[in-house]
């Protein structure tokens, strides 16, 4: 698991752009969107692309993308329960 | 110098038709061009979009080459064809000027953008890729004197070059300008819209409770604006562009604001050049997408101009989402509403699903107009609005 | 009379009203864009999620506006850019992620930028401008229409302040020229004097 969370921000970081932050700069519990990172609905859709193309999991309902990017180990959990 | 922006002629092609006959004609009959397309050219699964007869095109455009100024043997490709078409139907009922006084504008998002696929680019080449340089070749076959200009300001290119071609002309800057509104159905565009997820399995359902998304579609429209009367004789009712605005919401790239201000703003601007209060608007042609925050904000926006007692449609499930085509080819459609003393019932729409309450039209009939304001708002957080009037000759 | 100001960044080098400002370390375009960043001291963290063309224009924007006065009603400061090449870098960067039917992952963050008005409109949310906005594309910046789409939202009074310019950014070039128009300045404008204004930054950038 914290293998995948540490693999997880650099994929963020890449796939975000966000070139300002160190992957130790991401607080695993602190949330993606909002307050925390300030990520929009635009990255929320680019984290789904991430998750299908790196992990070749399908979100096909969008709004479930609140859950899953609630924060980085929301995320890695999600992966770890889909992943084939 | 105050002079009027006369609308002298137009025409359209659409997934509903050719030329802007026929196209009402579908339209007053309730059609939608939106269907099942599957074809793997344009994305690998089927989804709904509407598009051009591409059969009709290639036909109908090899009739118009004894018209070209270009030499014989020039290729010419599908988005230039298009745009050319358009511009055929207008010059067929009233030939247009194409001397120092007259500009050319092209309204478009993505021009020749298929020409980036592997295939296509070995054949034309980047520079051809280029929206000037399509509207260059466009201009090239009617002889335009003057250069020709490209608006590519996301969806409300159109209804936003109709606004600044009418302060060109009311000042005398140009005696007339030719605007074309064009955009194509291309796997580049839907797998973008994909992407965004924002794409309806069904026939869009613009200001409904149920909306989900827009569809996508390819258009091409032509407008003839002048300040010369004498241009007028063919047309038994007389038509301006009375006023038009343009505005940002300065709030996010790719979400509509959340108050609706910045196309208020842009309707404010409208209605005080054309000194006329919500009162006197008729209709509004709205941009309606269907998409569950566009259709929210206009609520607001609507609202906040006080024109929430006004019939409201939207022409997307009719026409789809056509992006640089829709504010041409929808106002056409107002236009010929205006001549027809028409008003056509917002497709799609069955139950309120909008947060401030708007009027939105359920039946195509009979209607007394003087002004339809057509709005619009695009990514990047833009919207523009114009207001087409009754009038008379100065 | 007091000059138009003025800024134009291309070749490295960055001009405020003629005078060479940041003269680059790097020659690559993106590296050279964020030591202008650094030059302009900001932190914006959504710079680093634009395109190119966003952030040059971004940038362009961010030292004409310095110090400048702004009309107080949002709807009443509007931009009109031209451009060449549209969107072009980006465009290639989505065709390729649809190329290849077996590895078919368009990415809605990069799509977005595949209209040059988001240019604009990333400009427009920093600066808080609701007014009239509007990019041309043409094959070169072209003062004579530029000045004329200026003169022409001033008459209509549709504005109280108007950037006007051309930013393009390309496979091997870019190009940023802006100028800051207002009310009480615009009858001094002149598509020759804005012509000269962009030649002369031009020529002292490729020297």
């Amino acid at each position: 698991m914290d293998k995948l969370i540490e693999e997880l921000k650099v994929e963020i970081i890449e796939a975000l752009n966000l070139e300002d932050m160190e992957p130790e700069d991401i607080d695993i519990n602190e949330p993606l969107f909002g307050d925390g990172l300030g990520l929009d609905s635009i990255d929320a859709l680019e984290l789904i692309v991430l998750l299908e193309k790196n992990y070749g999991i399908k979100v096909e309902d969008p709004k479930k993308g609140k859950e899953i990017f609630a924060s980085v180990k929301t995320m890695a959990e999600y992966i770890t329960a889909h992943q084939k | 110098m105050n002079k009027k922006t006369y609308i002298i002629g137009d025409s359209m092609i659409s997934s509903l038709g050719f030329g802007s006959k026929e196209n009402m004609k579908s339209l007053y009959d309730g059609n939608s061009g939106v269907q099942r397309i599957d074809d793997k050219y344009l994305y690998p699964e089927p989804f709904m979009g509407a598009r051009l007869d591409d059969k009709q095109l290639n036909r109908c455009f090899s009739s118009l080459l004894m018209m070209s100024k270009l030499p014989e043997d020039f290729e010419f490709t599908r988005f230039e064809k298009m745009a050319i078409m358009s511009m055929a139907g207008v010059y067929r009922d009233q030939t247009f000027p194409t001397d120092k006084n007259t500009l050319f504008i092209l309204s478009t998002t993505k021009g020749n953008i298929d020409l980036l696929q592997e295939d296509l680019m070995e054949k034309w080449g980047k520079e051809r890729s280029m929206l000037y340089k399509a509207a260059d070749v466009i201009a090239q076959f009617w002889g335009f004197e003057n250069k020709a200009r490209v608006l590519s300001n996301a969806c409300i290119s159109g209804v936003e070059a109709l606004h600044i071609a009418s302060k060109f002309i009311k000042q005398g800057v140009y005696e007339n300008v030719i605007i074309v509104g064009a955009d194509m159905l291309t796997e580049f565009v839907v797998s973008g819209f994909m992407s965004f997820q924002s794409l309806s399995s069904n026939v869009c359902k613009p200001f409904d409770e149920s909306r989900d998304g827009l569809n996508l579609g390819e258009a091409a429209g032509c407008i003839f604006l002048s300040s010369n009367e004498q241009y007028l004789k063919r047309n038994k009712t007389i038509l301006e562009i009375s006023g038009g605005g343009s505005s940002n919401d300065a709030n996010h790239i790719s979400g509509p604001s959340r108050t609706g201000d910045g196309q208020f703003f842009a309707i404010q601007s409208a209605m005080k050049e054309a000194e006329l209060t919500s009162k006197d608007i008729d209709h509004i042609s709205a941009h309606g997408t269907a998409t569950p925050f566009n259709d929210e904000m206009e609520s607001k926006a609507l609202n906040l101009a006080g024109l929430q007692e006004k019939p409201v449609n939207s022409l997307k499930a009719y026409f789809g989402h056509t992006l640089g085509a829709a504010g041409i080819i929808e106002s056409i459609v107002a236009i010929h509403n205006l001549v027809d003393q028409k008003i056509l019932k917002s497709l799609g729409f069955e139950k309120n699903g909008v947060p401030m309450p708007l009027i939105i039209q359920q039946k195509t009939e009979e209607y007394s107009m003087n002004n339809i304001l057509k709005t619009a708002s695009g990514f990047g957080g833009c919207n523009a609005a114009v207001i087409i009037s009754k009038t008379e000759k100065a | 009379m007091q000059e138009i100001k003025h800024v134009y960044i291309a070749k490295s080098c960055l001009f405020v009203n003629g005078q060479l400002v940041l003269k680059g370390e790097n020659s690559i375009f993106v590296k050279y864009l964020k030591e202008v960043y650094k030059h302009t001291d900001i932190k914006y963290s959504k710079y680093f999620k634009m395109d190119p063309l966003s952030k040059l224009g971004f940038l362009a924007a961010e030292v004409l506006l310095k110090d400048m006065k702004c009309s107080e009603s949002p709807e009443r400061n509007g931009i009109i850019l031209e451009n060449k090449v549209s969107t072009y870098l980006v465009d290639v960067k989505h065709q390729v992620t649809i190329n290849d039917k077996e590895n078919y992952f368009p990415s809605p963050a990069n799509f977005v930028y595949t209209l040059p008005n988001v240019m604009t409109g990333e400009i427009c949310i920093r600066h808080g401008f609701k007014g009239e906005n509007a990019v041309f594309v043409n094959e070169a910046f072209d003062a004579e229409f530029v000045c004329q789409y200026i003169k022409s939202m001033y008459e209509a009074d549709k504005v109280d302040m108007l950037i006007g310019g051309f930013v393009d950014a390309d496979e091997d070039e870019y190009e940023a020229f802006m100028f800051f128009t207002e009310k009480d300045n615009v009858s001094e404008l002149d598509a020759k004097m804005i012509e000269d204004l962009y030649l002369k930054s031009k020529s002292q950038a490729e020297e």
